[in-house]
């Protein structure tokens, strides 16, 4: 254990003190000027914080606020909105995506499609009667590269091959030019895909319920701020044998102010703008850090040493820093909804989800399923990254 | 067309490509970088008194290559790679690859047995990475992986580093007891790197169509245990058996008619030659003419902008030449044989995988080693197959 926890419900509304004299912050206008205060902080930096509002509803009391019944509503449409800025932000300048593709990520993104696509294999092998049609729902699709991984899987093997004949692979995604290469690249495969072109939420409300076999995800809850709710809209989407497998990074680096202090210093942000952010998260620095186990506080390590080189690559490109914010170079932003793996699980077991082992096995008898491994726990739960939090895939089934 | 084999004759040719290069955005490189059995469409005899010399004179056309490669250019091939829906290709390479290793190893795994894998151009330790990932998977598989030592090779130090930095964060690190040994040179290092039969299981990724000859697959049946096994993957294609074929990738880099007519004139290329020749190829090889000449025209763009030359031609070859060579090595391929005969192939139902459904563009085969070195075939180059001038 390193440092001191703080807790909060499962719903996104604070249940716990932040441990400082003040109490969290549960105004619009008060949250509104915190975010306005820590956004001068990174000011005309290429690497910023980024909307506060953005990290994990769980971790907001960290940050200072929390979510009420009476703002939440307000919170997720704002932070919605900071997400869809940043996603237009990206269309229009091509380099971030370069930027944020450093060799850890690319290469453990990669093994972790890889762990989700033999896993689903061998849950359609279990679920497959010789006629069902499967529907497979991959959020977001991006450009397939998953889909591609679950069919290819199907393909490398002689019984399930004949499976992919009879499965629709889903693609979600709010880029249409995106979604078309994905499409290409799943024909490639015998891959036969729909395209639906929407946010994720959105397309939840337009569906039937039990709609999907499987639901797939790879590297996107960590956009989500309120997820136990976004994880209890889509749980009807399943059919009841159905099942959801994630594959996200995981770290507490939002969780808690002073995670971001340090990475600032990491990435050598100027003192001046160390003392703002100081000055500011004054009462959450005193009030102590978040406790982590060795693994989360690896994959803290981690996260500090992806934008460590991100900022390296940055230097290399001659982005300079501190030019007007109508210079060329890319803005990167810091704050998503990271939590960790365990925070994850109890969001799942909140969203109607078990991850029991028992529970999967017996969903999947007929399943050569890959080993889950987890210290300590008998949940369906994979790391990739040794010793560490950061690159994590689970499997839930619906509850009951 | 006469056929050319003395050196100063092969130089002019390459001055030849190079000066027609001068007008396009791209190089079109040396044509010894083309698989040896196709040079005789390009009007080359290979003699036992030039072929040293070419073999050396590839080597540096791609080792010159390399080393004039930079960033910019290794990100244009990056995008144009995934302009062309390729990217998905390597990727796919390295997960069927693993899942055949593995299965190889469970196969050969005594409980006592060491296995050296060696990793010939291992890059950022992809290939590896995916071994270790089907390793990963299951609880027989992962009881293995204390019995494996990797050796990977590779000549770009950065990349080599990455591979050390991703590689020491897999999950399954912690249970190698003996660290991968990571080692930065070429080719010719390998070929003095470790000594006869201490290799057991040879992987490579997306390397071998660097190698116009096959000369690699004997230094390689050498260097493994007598029931060595070699699991390679590659991209193939026929776009190089034949300068005619060059026509259409030509117009897709930028070649205007006064280059095309120079480049037809050169290689005695008739009206209609190239239209006669693509109707014998099959759907799939067609198909991956279409593909190669997509990424040229995608990295053409690129490297327009970012101000930077690469080479179109390479050492590709089709899918069966490839298994073909190996054989010609003394690699045993069919399945049949090895099922039957070799400890690692046993319940393996295919050994020669493709990535993509509708063509050869893509794949993966694993060989085996078990016969007496004496019974290995002739290792004369053969005579272009198929497609050379005669029977055009």
């Amino acid at each position: 254990m390193n440092e001191r926890a703080q807790s909060s419900g499962g719903d996104g509304i604070s249940s716990s003190t932040n441990g400082n004299s003040s109490p969290p912050a549960t105004s619009i206008t008060e949250i509104e000027k915190l975010n306005n205060d820590l956004i001068k902080v990174t000011k005309h930096h290429p690497i910023c914080i980024g909307a506060v509002y953005k990290v994990d509803s769980q971790s907001y009391p960290n940050w200072g606020f929390e979510a009420t019944k009476e703002n939440m509503a307000e919170l997720m449409r704002t932070a919605g909105c900071y997400y869809r800025k940043d996603y237009s932000e990206r269309r229009r300048n091509g380099s971030i995506e370069q930027m944020l593709k450093t060799d850890f990520k690319v290469t453990h993104e990669r093994r972790m499609a890889e762990f989700i696509a033999v896993t689903v294999r061998e849950m359609m092998r279990s679920m497959d009667d010789g006629t069902r049609q499967f529907h497979i729902c991959d959020i977001p699709a991006r450009e397939g590269n998953l889909s591609v991984a679950i069919a290819h899987a199907l393909r490398r093997d002689n019984e399930t091959e004949k499976i992919l004949s009879r499965t629709v692979f889903h693609l979600v995604d709010i880029s249409g030019h995106k979604l078309d290469k994905a499409e290409d690249n799943l024909s490639q495969f015998s891959g036969t895909s729909e395209k639906c072109i929407t946010e994720d939420e959105v397309l939840f409300k337009q569906l039937d319920p039990g709609t999907f076999d499987i639901i797939v995800t790879l590297g996107h809850l960590h956009h989500k701020p309120f997820l136990v709710q976004y994880l209890t809209e889509m749980n009807p989407m399943l059919k009841d044998d159905g099942a959801l497998v994630i594959a996200d990074w995981h770290s507490p680096l939002c969780t808690h102010p002073a995670h971001i202090l340090s990475l600032l210093q990491n990435i050598g942000l100027e003192p001046y703008r160390l003392d703002m952010f100081r000055e500011i998260m004054g009462n959450q620095l005193a009030s102590g850090r978040i406790q982590l186990e060795d693994d989360e506080a690896n994959s803290l390590n981690n996260h500090i040493m992806h934008w460590k080189s991100i900022m390296r690559k940055l230097m290399e490109s001659s982005c300079r820093v501190g030019e007007s914010s109508r210079r060329v170079g890319p803005r990167l932003y810091i704050n998503a909804a990271y939590d960790t793996s365990r925070q994850r699980q109890k969001k799942l077991a909140d969203a109607g989800f078990s991850l029991d082992l028992a529970d999967i096995r017996k969903a999947f008898s007929k399943a050569h399923l890959p080993m889950f491994s987890c210290t300590g726990s008998n949940s369906a739960i994979k790391r990739l990254v040794a010793g560490s939090d950061s690159a994590t895939v689970m499997v839930g089934v619906k509850k009951g | 067309m006469k056929l050319i084999s003395e050196v100063n004759e092969l130089k002019k040719l390459d001055d030849f490509l190079s000066e027609l290069s001068k007008t396009l955005v791209v190089e079109i490189g040396s044509w010894s970088r083309i698989a040896n059995q196709y040079l005789a469409n390009w009007g080359i005899e290979v003699t036992g008194k030039n072929k040293d010399w070419i073999k050396k004179h590839a080597q540096r056309a791609f080792l010159d290559e390399w080393r004039n490669s930079t960033d910019k250019s290794n990100i244009a091939i990056e995008e144009a790679i995934a302009e062309a829906k390729l990217a998905i290709g390597n990727q796919r390479l390295n997960a069927q690859l693993g899942e055949m290793v593995a299965s190889i190893l469970k196969n050969m795994h005594d409980g006592k047995r060491t296995f050296t894998i060696y990793d010939l151009g291992a890059g950022a330790g992809d290939t590896t990475i995916a071994v270790l990932d089907a390793l990963d998977l299951y609880e027989d598989t992962q009881r293995i992986a204390p019995y494996c030592k990797f050796r990977l090779l590779e000549p770009g130090s950065t990349r080599l580093m990455v591979a050390e930095t991703e590689i020491a964060k897999h999950s399954l690190f912690q249970n190698l007891t003996t660290p991968p040994v990571y080692v930065c040179g070429a080719y010719d290092y390998f070929e003095s790197d470790i000594g006869k039969g201490a290799v057991d299981i040879f992987i490579s990724n997306a390397v071998l169509h660097h190698f116009p000859f096959p000369d690699h697959f004997h230094v390689i049946y050498d260097k493994l245990a007598n029931d060595g096994v070699m699991v390679t993957g590659d991209w193939h294609n026929t776009i190089f058996m034949h300068p005619a074929f060059m026509i259409p990738l030509l117009e897709a880099v930028g070649g205007d008619d006064k280059v095309i007519n120079k480049f037809k004139n050169r290689f005695c290329i008739k009206e209609g030659e190239r239209e006669k020749l693509e109707a014998r190829l099959s759907p799939a090889e067609r198909e991956c003419h279409r593909a190669f000449i997509d990424f040229q025209r995608c990295l053409s763009i690129r490297l327009r902008d970012v101000k930077e030359r690469l080479c179109i031609v390479e050492c590709l070859e089709t899918f069966a030449d490839r298994v073909k060579n190996m054989e010609d090595a003394g690699f045993e391929s069919r399945i049949d044989v090895l099922s039957k005969k070799h400890p690692g192939f046993r319940e393996i139902r295919e050994n020669k995988r493709l990535v993509f459904k509708e063509n050869d563009l893509a794949g993966v085969v694993a060989v085996g080693k078990f016969r007496p070195p004496n019974s290995r075939k002739n290792d004369s180059p053969r005579s272009a197959r198929q497609l050379n001038r005669q029977t055009a």
